[in-house]
């Protein structure tokens, strides 16, 4: 059996979300009839799984299900509120708002940026500048602002630059959302290639022919809890099936 | 309490002290240097400018006033405005720091703490060119010499880590409460009075110099700067100063690392 990678047992995440507007007026209102301003939302509740070296795992379920707060507690930007994570290796995370970005700057200048957050140096960038230009289709538009590029371009920037991570896991949030079908069959032919085999992937997409594609498990969130989890295809049919009597 | 810090310290020490969270702080500060120059004609000569036209006018009103009894008027003033200058600079911008980089700070694993330090290097560069410029006058009246410039070293990190811990607590203060920036604002224009910028210590009632002095942490720093590019250095606020900026430092970042899942969850 591979080598675990992550461990996670019982793993809850709970915010607090607002019962009324916040003007002072209500927050007053709100004391004097001795009523909660605020009220407790599990996002997450008891979650308990774990992703083995090597694994593929698609992260399925509705909008709010809480597939983009685990993945963000997986990277390690939100704590959990309870329940345990055990992590042996950080993952490089890509989530779908492109964080990073400066729109004013040149397509160039982002690269770089962008490069050193997913852990990229400077150093191996110069020497792999051109392929990421080139697998973006932006050879030509280098010393253009970001701002000037359209959301699809930017996309595929975003990902040519994340594939030249070196790190062995990687998760994506949804990253396929607004580029054509010819990068689309590009990234997967990427995904496929053996620069990528044996790497640990946990992947969020609405696509399901692209996830029973790539993915060997899936887990299925629903309200915060885990409804299913197992072999993608039989997880993904169950899925689709309950969003047809739904 | 004091245990959970210790372990969330134990945890940031070794996710501070990894190179690729340096290289992000590299590229986060030359992404900035790039957007600060970016369409200026005169660069960073706008950070003179601001410092000068200030001296101008507070220099034209007060010299009459204040001006007579104070040697070297002029660089006791611009050393006074140039320290409350970046002051107030660094802890405004800090303030929003997070709600200004909410991306990286909602989706990506890099540390909050790079964040607040790529922006602080940006007003730490002005401030810089802008303390040279104090150095060059200090040596046209011949204050200057290079054992000066030693002990400003140490001062001018007990100065950001001053400015650091403040601008932790009003970041994570932020998070919460937004009216913090009002509130800010107005403390940022009291500092202007309550720090001695324009007058002497010695123009205050005894009770005056004490609450200016022990109560306002700027006092002692601008006390000492003025000693080092003056000429009259006194070592009792050098290390009042230092204890200052070490402390605020400890607990501003205490403060930070305890609350840091709230800060995140909020913004």
């Amino acid at each position: 059996m591979s080598d675990i990678l992550i461990q996670v047992v019982n793993l809850s995440k709970r915010f607090h979300i607002l019962l009324r507007k916040k003007t002072s007026l209500e927050v007053l209102k709100t004391l004097a009839q001795k009523e909660p301003l605020k009220a407790e939302y599990w996002v997450l509740r008891g979650l308990t799984f774990e992703v083995f070296q090597g694994d593929r795992i698609a992260l399925i379920g509705k909008n709010g299900s809480g597939k983009t707060t685990l993945l963000r507690i997986l990277s390690g930007i939100y704590a959990c509120t309870s329940g345990t994570l055990d992590i042996r290796h950080k993952p490089s995370t890509l989530f779908r708002s492109m964080a990073g970005v400066f729109p004013d700057l040149s397509v160039i200048d982002n690269v770089y940026l962008l490069g050193s957050i997913y852990g990229i140096n400077r150093s191996y960038l110069d020497r792999r500048l051109d392929a990421v230009l080139s697998y973006s289709e932006l050879e030509n538009l280098k010393f253009c602002p970001m701002k000037d590029l359209s959301s699809g371009q930017r996309q595929r920037l975003v990902l040519a630059i994340f594939f030249e991570s070196q790190n062995n896991f990687l998760i994506f949030d949804e990253s396929l959302s607004a580029v054509d079908l010819g990068f689309s069959m590009k990234f997967e032919e990427r995904l496929k290639s053996d620069s990528f085999s044996g790497r640990t992937i946990i992947m969020t997409s609405h696509d399901h022919e692209f996830l029973r594609r790539h993915c060997r498990t899936a887990i299925w969130l629903e309200e915060g809890k885990i409804r299913m989890q197992g072999e993608v295809n039989e997880v993904l049919d169950q899925y689709e099936q309950s969003l047809k009597i739904g | 309490m004091i245990s959970v810090l210790f372990r969330k310290l134990k945890v940031k020490r070794t996710i501070l002290f990894s190179r690729y969270h340096w290289d992000v702080l590299r590229e986060l500060i030359r992404v900035n240097f790039k957007l600060m120059e970016d369409n200026l004609i005169l660069g960073s000569l706008w950070s003179l400018i601001g410092p000068i036209g200030m001296l101008a006018v507070l220099y034209f009103i007060f010299r009459s006033r204040f001006g007579v009894d104070i040697n070297a008027y002029p660089l006791y003033l611009l050393t006074g405005i140039v320290l409350i200058n970046f002051f107030v600079t660094v802890t405004t911008s800090l303030l929003r720091v997070f709600f200004s980089n909410r991306e990286l700070a909602l989706n990506s694993a890099v540390p909050r703490e790079i964040l607040v330090l790529a922006n602080f290097s940006m007003s730490m560069y002005k401030f810089l060119i802008e303390f040279l410029f104090c150095g060059v006058i200090s040596v046209f009246y011949g204050f200057l010499n290079w054992q000066a410039v030693l002990w400003a070293i140490p001062l001018l990190l007990a100065y950001s880590g001053l400015l650091l811990g403040t601008g932790f607590i009003l970041s994570a203060l932020f998070c919460f409460a937004r009216d913090i920036e009002h509130l800010w604002a107005l403390a940022s224009r009291l500092f202007f009075f309550a720090t001695p910028i324009f007058y002497s210590l010695n123009d205050l009632s005894l009770w005056g110099k004490a609450l200016v002095y022990y109560l306002n942490p700027l006092t002692p720093f601008l006390v000492s700067f003025r000693g080092i590019l003056m000429g009259n250095m006194s070592f009792f606020s050098y290390f009042h100063s230092l204890a200052i900026g070490g402390i605020f430092f400890i607990v501003g970042y205490s403060a930070f690392v305890l609350l840091e899942n709230a800060i995140v969850e909020k913004i």
